[in-house]
């Protein structure tokens, strides 16, 4: 059974039909990155992957569960499905721990001794152990996204779904956001990025996803995508965006 | 014509200041506390998923939004008796002070709940925690700060509208200068002393709020 299952899912925003029968499997483990034009459905897509957007057709199944539109059960789909944003969405009234430990605390009842050694590894490992009881609007916005990485990680989710989190981030900040993903990877942790950098989804990703028109254009292993494009589209886009 | 100020007469009414400054004080705090809470609750409300319970809370802001406060204050004194209701007068102008500011800081807090980004939501619901987890440890917080000055001038507002609740013999300061000018026909005065009383309440509320400010948000402002 695939992480993550999707099958044949349609998604409409009133009479827009942004996805049109969407196909992915993603299995464990694998570093899928999700590209194409703006407006194709990719963060869309991301999104109906832990119930932040609803499908009207089709049937999405992450980690053995089905993906639907109920509170509760989405709930318990959040501790298989870590998301990271573009805008970081930290939260600017709590520190950089509070932020890491919120959840630990509010959802996994960690006691608080826990939840604090917890967010101190985490904190750790993205290069930010100086940073615990900093405000988040003091940091760098690659520190930031760091941190919200981080927060995810707290919740030791299964997959890591990534929207666009280094788009908001000045040109020299990108690196250090990259790295840290890479160190998940070797971890063996399954991330489903929605990116604009080609050069990472080329050197780190396993698979690559184009997005088109709402479908799935072209997928495949990605060297494969990047070396040899099968499709008109997938060529003009590879074009553009070099 | 000439009039010549006469402080000194007022001294031995001093007492009297004081315990209607105390009571009015009193209605201050109560209501300020009261009101806050009360409007937290109903902006949760009035974004709730629940539209009864959406419905109910926009009727109420807009009904006392949209009456005077003194007829408010009124209702609840003469007419809920009229009902079985038996409330004190202090009693009747703490519970309309209550509604009265609960009904505006539902607005306020509600639209620095509507300035939160969508991403805030996203990022809790994320997160595992539920719809009020989200409100109350993530939504609310910074909605507060966001609408902190009008927050407290509201409650100044309050402070300063509470002198209305002399009209149904509540002994605050208002009703003491009134009382006090009554017996020794120094209107002038009497008044200018709860004037200058009320301007120092106020002036001491902002200096209040401001410390609460610097004690409450230390995260770079929003």
């Amino acid at each position: 059974m695939s992480l993550v299952s999707l099958d044949k899912v349609h998604k409409y925003y009133g009479d827009n039909h942004v996805l049109k029968g969407v196909d992915l499997k993603i299995e464990a483990g694998e570093v899928v990155s999700i590209i194409g034009r703006s407006g194709s459905g990719k963060s869309t897509l991301l999104r109906c992957m832990n119930g932040l957007e609803q499908y009207q057709k089709g049937g999405v199944i992450v980690d053995n569960q089905s993906v639907e539109d109920d509170e509760y059960k989405l709930r318990l789909l959040s501790r298989s499905v870590g998301m990271v944003f573009q805008s970081f969405n930290l939260f600017p009234h709590m520190t950089v721990g509070q932020n890491v430990m919120l959840a630990t605390k509010l959802v996994l009842k960690k006691s608080p001794s826990e939840s604090k050694k917890l967010a101190e590894e985490l904190l750790e490992k993205v290069g930010l152990s100086d940073k615990f009881s900093a405000y988040p609007g003091n940091l760098s916005g690659g520190q930031q996204q760091r941190v919200a990485i981080a927060r995810s990680l707290a919740m030791s989710p299964k997959v890591l779904l990534c929207d666009e989190i280094t788009s908001a981030l000045d040109p020299e900040l990108v690196g250090e956001v990259l790295k840290v993903l890479e160190q998940l990877k070797a971890e063996g942790m399954t991330l489903i990025l929605v990116t604009h950098e080609m050069n990472f989804a080329r050197d780190v990703g396993d698979r690559v996803v184009f997005m088109n028109q709402g479908k799935v254009w072209e997928t495949g292993a990605s060297d494969e995508i990047f070396a040899n494009p099968q499709t008109e589209e997938l060529k003009s886009f590879l074009a553009a965006v070099r | 014509m000439s009039y010549q100020l006469d402080f000194p007469s007022l001294v031995p009414f001093l007492p009297q200041f004081a315990a209607g400054l105390w009571t009015t004080i009193e209605l201050t705090v109560i209501s300020t506390l009261g009101g806050l809470l009360l409007g937290t609750v109903c902006a949760q409300g009035r974004i709730s998923k629940d539209t009864w319970l959406r419905t109910i809370c926009s009727c109420y802001v807009e009904v006392i939004r949209n009456t005077p406060f003194i007829v408010q204050l009124f209702f609840i004194f003469f007419g809920l008796p009229a009902l079985g209701f038996k409330l004190s007068a202090w009693e009747a102008g703490v519970i309309a002070m209550v509604i009265n500011l609960g009904a505006y800081s539902t607005e306020i807090i509600r639209a620095g709940i509507d300035a939160a980004p969508k991403g805030q939501w996203e990022a809790g619901q994320t997160l595992g925690l539920t719809r009020r987890q989200v409100f109350w440890h993530i939504i609310l917080p910074p909605a507060y700060q966001r609408v902190y000055p009008a927050i407290a001038s509201q409650c100044i507002i309050v402070m300063l509208g509470s002198s209305v609740v002399s009209q149904i013999s509540v002994e605050e300061l208002t009703f003491s200068a009134n009382f006090i000018q009554s017996r020794t026909f120094l209107s002038f005065e009497s008044y200018i002393v709860a004037a200058l009383v009320y301007l120092l309440l106020a002036i001491l509320m902002r200096q209040a709020f401001a410390l609460v400010k610097r004690c409450t948000f230390k995260n770079p402002s929003l």
